[in-house]
C-alpha cells in the first residue's frame, strides 16, 4: 500500500493531511477503538470536523481512495 | 167499656201515629237539608282547591327564578374565564404565571472534543525491499478536527 499512499500524498498533500499510524502501537489503541479500526491495513478518511467520511479495510485500489479524496477536498 | 177503652186507646195510638209522620218527614227534610249543606260546603272547598294550583305554582316560580340566577352567574363566570384566556382584561391568575414562568436553565453546549492521533516513528519497507528506511516522524499529537480533512492509514510495522 506504500506506493499508493505515496502517490496520493504527492497529489493531495496540499489539501489533505496524511497520517501514517502503527496499528499495533499501544499509543494508538484509543484511536483504533474510537474509529473502530478492525485490522490493518485500514484507511479512514475524516472531514475537517473529524467525522468519518469513508473507511477502507484491506488492500484498496488507489482509484477508490482518490475518488473520495477529491470529494472531500472539493467540500473544503 | 172494653170496647171504648180499646177505641180510646186506638184513637190515642192513631193520634200518636198521626203526629209521628210529620215529625219523620221533618226529620228527613232536615237530614236531606243537612246533606245539602254538606254538599254545599264541599263545593267551596273544591273551588278553593281548584284555585290552589296557581298558588302551588307560585312556589315553583321562585325555584325557576333561582335556577335562572345560578345560570346567569355561571354564564358570568365563563365570560370571565374567556376574558382571562384572551388576556383582554384583568391580570392572569397566579397559576398561569407559574406555568408561563420558564426557569432559567443553561442549555448545555456540546463541544466536540479534539480528535487527536499520535504520529509515531514508523519503519516501512521501500518498494525495492532492499533496505529498511525509517521515516522520521516526530511523536506529537495531531488534531484531526481542525478543519483540514485527514486520511489515516493504519498499518503494521513492516
Amino acid at each position: 500500500m506504500q506506493p499508493v499512499v505515496d502517490g496520493l500524498k504527492q497529489q493531495y498533500s496540499s489539501q489533505i493531511r496524511f497520517v501514517d499510524l502503527d496499528f499495533d502501537d499501544k499509543k494508538n489503541a484509543g484511536l483504533v477503538q474510537q474509529l473502530r479500526v478492525p485490522g490493518h491495513p485500514t484507511f479512514v478518511l475524516l472531514d475537517g470536523q473529524g467525522k468519518v467520511v469513508q473507511r477502507w479495510v484491506g488492500v484498496t485500489p488507489r482509484d477508490a481512495i482518490e475518488e473520495n479524496l477529491k470529494r472531500v477536498a472539493a467540500v473544503k | 167499656m172494653s170496647f171504648l177503652r180499646k177505641k180510646v186507646s186506638y184513637s190515642a195510638r192513631t193520634r200518636k201515629m198521626t203526629a209521628f209522620w210529620p215529625l219523620l218527614v221533618l226529620g228527613l227534610a232536615l237530614l236531606v237539608g243537612a246533606c245539602g249543606d254538606a254538599t254545599a260546603t264541599v263545593n267551596p272547598a273544591t273551588t278553593s282547591a281548584a284555585t290552589t294550583p296557581p298558588t302551588a305554582t307560585a312556589p315553583i316560580a321562585p325555584t325557576t327564578a333561582s335556577s335562572q340566577a345560578v345560570g346567569s352567574s355561571t354564564t358570568v363566570a365563563i365570560a370571565a374565564t374567556q376574558f382571562v384566556a384572551t388576556n383582554t382584561i384583568g391580570t392572569p391568575p397566579a397559576a398561569t404565571n407559574t406555568v408561563t414562568a420558564v426557569p432559567a436553565t443553561a442549555i448545555p453546549v456540546t463541544t466536540t472534543p479534539a480528535l487527536k492521533a499520535i504520529v509515531q516513528p514508523k519503519v516501512i519497507r521501500t518498494a525495492s525491499d532492499s533496505y529498511r528506511k525509517t521515516i522520521q516522524f516526530t511523536e506529537q499529537p495531531v488534531t484531526l478536527n481542525d478543519g483540514i480533512p485527514s486520511l489515516l492509514w493504519f498499518d503494521a510495522e513492516n
